[in-house]
């Protein structure tokens, strides 16, 4: 079946998806995507010259979809928490002890969450030992990036979070 | 026919995770607060009508419909509540979703007028879906303790006009 897909029409469906605590979460699967949509994405990518682009354009999940929905879907900010809390994650106190796999969640100065990721390296043979992480920007790809250099602004606070019980 | 330089809006738009993200970063451009001064919202109906109708919209024809939409956001609040409720939000991934964020942020200022006590206008006071701010209060200048709602109707709103 052909699906015809164009920018901005919603398009959308969405898959169960729960907590370890069988708390649903609300999702979207996005179609909302086109040819012409993707041909844009790389003039702005290269906006990030640091970064790698490690797949293809994929509208169906965000960042949040990919940190805790295995890239099936897209989940807003408000079910944060609501994970973090069910899944048994527990904040790791100091950026010394970040090691890959862990979750990063990108915080505004007002608290709000703004943007997630998972560690993946974090070279310690670096100036900064920053770690890096993969995470999705938007639509576009998911992308392969040293922890403050990504289109999400203003970010105040990051924290790690891993799960522990 | 409105004019918006969408090129730094196009890039918002392709790396927006959420309608949040969306709604910050263009609210950012002050080629779209410049716009709310300039145009008529019936103008940006129109528009956004015309951006909108089409089964293949371009993404210029998407940017520029939520361009549109957070251009209204700079109106006072009546007025683009007026304009939100005609335009079809449905024809727009996140233009609802715009919609209701508008509706939680929007900072509408009352002033309540109390009659024959001497003063016209007694208080002043900013509410937001999550709070409520004194500007002013009987006279004694900024208060800006949450904890003064009056939720008894103490304060008569017999004159209200709206601002962003």
């Amino acid at each position: 079946m052909v699906e015809l897909i164009v920018p901005g029409k919603p398009n959308c469906k969405s898959i169960k998806t729960q907590t370890r605590c069988r708390h649903d979460i609300d999702n979207r699967q996005v179609y909302d995507f086109s040819p012409s949509e993707i041909k844009q994405f790389p003039k702005y990518a290269s906006d990030f010259p640091g970064v790698k682009f490690r797949n293809q354009p994929n509208p169906i999940y965000n960042c949040y979809g990919m940190t805790f929905a295995c890239s099936r879907t897209s989940i807003g900010p408000e079910s944060v928490n609501t994970i973090l809390c069910d899944d048994g994650y527990t904040e790791i106190q100091s950026l010394n002890e970040v090691i890959p796999g862990d979750i990063i969640i990108y915080y505004k100065d007002n608290g709000e969450i703004w943007h997630s990721g998972i560690v993946v390296s974090r070279p310690l043979d670096e100036p900064t030992k920053l770690p890096w992480v993969v995470s999705k920007w938007g639509k576009y790809c998911e992308a392969y990036h040293q922890v403050y250099d990504c289109p999400y602004r203003p970010i105040t606070q990051v924290r790690y979070w891993r799960i522990t019980k | 026919m409105i004019s918006i330089d969408i090129e730094a809006l196009k890039r918002e738009y392709l790396f927006a995770s959420t309608a949040a993200h969306l709604y910050e970063y263009f609210r950012e451009y002050r080629s779209l607060r410049k716009l709310a001064q300039e145009e008529k919202p019936e103008i940006l109906l129109e528009e956004y009508k015309r951006r909108t109708v089409k089964d293949e919209k371009s993404v210029d024809d998407v940017v520029v419909a939520y361009a549109i939409l957070i251009t209204l956001t700079f109106y006072d609040y009546s007025e683009a509540i007026e304009v939100f409720g005609k335009l079809d939000l449905s024809k727009l991934e996140w233009g609802e979703e715009i919609r209701d964020i508008y509706i939680r942020k929007a900072r509408i200022t009352i002033y309540s007028t109390q009659q024959g006590k001497g003063k016209e206008i007694k208080d002043i006071f900013t509410r937001t879906k999550e709070r409520t701010e004194y500007i002013t209060s009987h006279g004694r200048g900024i208060v800006s303790d949450s904890r003064q709602i009056r939720s008894d109707n103490s304060v008569k709103a017999t004159d209200i006009s709206y601002r962003q």
